[in-house]
């Protein structure tokens, strides 16, 4: 009896590997593109009401100022970029020309702001991963050489691209 | 057994590929209108009054007011008497009454608008003149504004002809000039 174990044991140490565990590792890849959202735009007036101030003699006033209602902006990538670009203020009406003394074009400083961080206009910025709340703002309005701004209605742009980077 | 483990990574993989965002920047762009008003701001001040007259001969007489208005405009003129009068009652050859022409000189941002209107025509409801008080258009400012420009009033007489002659005594009138933006 304990001969016939000894020869089991013998055959075990022969037999194929078939009862063993094996194993290997598969890596599974993928990429999540990087990506920015903001909420579609609106229209702003000019210090709340849209009227634009002015002295006593026609020229504009340095406390013109306004800003955008808040909009949700996202980017998803470490290496976004912010971009802010304007339009000036023109006179509605098309048919009034710039004179030696008047103008009907109103320029402004625009910057962007997330998160409460601002962002001027010119260039191309570092932004990073934000997801939060984008106003943008004129202020600083003024005019070529200090002329006098015609009476009327004006409207301008200020866009603000958001760029996931490479 | 391997084989088939490996047919299943090449499906993981696929599913993988197809859960993630198309490839490719995407930039999103917000654009914002802006707006605003400029209102209208027009100012008329007297700067220097007509200083005293003589009468006693033909002449002139000047006075001065500064406008300031950012928008096209129109002016015209009311004389409070129609003419120079005086309190002095008429008497036979001698009147009360010295009429004058009244004559605006309006200097503009680019260049400037005048008009001429005898004394008569500028009696509140006149309306024959280009400066009288009910003229349909008044003296415009030609699609130019202004900013800081003097305007000169100026008023100039003849003496009445023989055998007519003037009364003694003080000859006064009121002029007002009215300036209004025209929308």
């Amino acid at each position: 009896m304990k001969k016939l174990v000894l020869i089991a044991l013998a055959l075990g140490a022969a037999a194929p590997a078939m009862a063993q565990n094996v194993n290997t590792t598969f890596t599974v890849n993928g990429t999540v593109a990087g990506k920015c959202t903001i909420a579609t735009g609106g229209t702003f007036a000019i210090n709340g009401t849209g009227a634009i101030s002015t002295d006593s003699t026609g020229a504009l006033t340095g406390t013109n100022t306004g800003t955008s209602a808040p909009v949700l902006a996202t980017c998803n990538a470490a290496g976004a970029q912010i971009n802010v670009s304007k339009v000036a203020l023109v006179h509605n009406d098309a048919t009034l020309t710039d004179t030696a003394f008047n103008t009907k074009t109103i320029n402004f400083d625009a910057k962007a702001t997330i998160g409460g961080v601002d962002y001027a206009e010119g260039q191309d910025r570092a932004l990073g991963v934000v997801n939060g709340n984008l106003t943008v703002t004129a202020s600083n309005l003024s005019t070529s050489g200090g002329l006098r701004p015609y009476a009327g209605s004006y409207s301008g742009t200020i866009t603000v691209t958001l760029k996931p980077g490479a | 057994m391997r084989r088939g483990a490996v047919q299943a990574c090449a499906s993981v993989a696929a599913s993988a590929a197809l859960l993630a965002p198309s490839s490719g920047a995407a930039q999103a762009v917000l654009t914002v209108t802006a707006r605003g008003n400029v209102p209208a701001s027009c100012a008329i001040g007297a700067t220097q009054n007509f200083t005293p007259a003589n009468l006693n001969a033909p002449g002139s007489a000047q006075a001065k007011a500064v406008i300031s208005c950012n928008q096209f405009f129109r002016i015209r003129a009311t004389s409070a008497r129609g003419a120079l009068r005086s309190t002095t009652p008429a008497a036979g050859a001698l009147t009360n009454a010295l009429p004058y022409d009244l004559r605006l000189d309006v200097a503009l941002d680019d260049g400037g608008v005048s008009a001429t209107c005898p004394s008569a025509q500028l009696l509140a409801g006149q309306t024959s003149c280009l400066l009288s008080p009910a003229s349909p258009t008044g003296l415009t400012s030609a699609g130019q504004i202004a900013t800081n420009r003097t305007t000169t009033v100026t008023i100039s007489w003849a003496l009445p002809a023989a055998p007519a002659a003037l009364v003694p005594g003080s000859y006064s009138d009121t002029i007002t000039l009215a300036l209004a933006a025209i929308p």
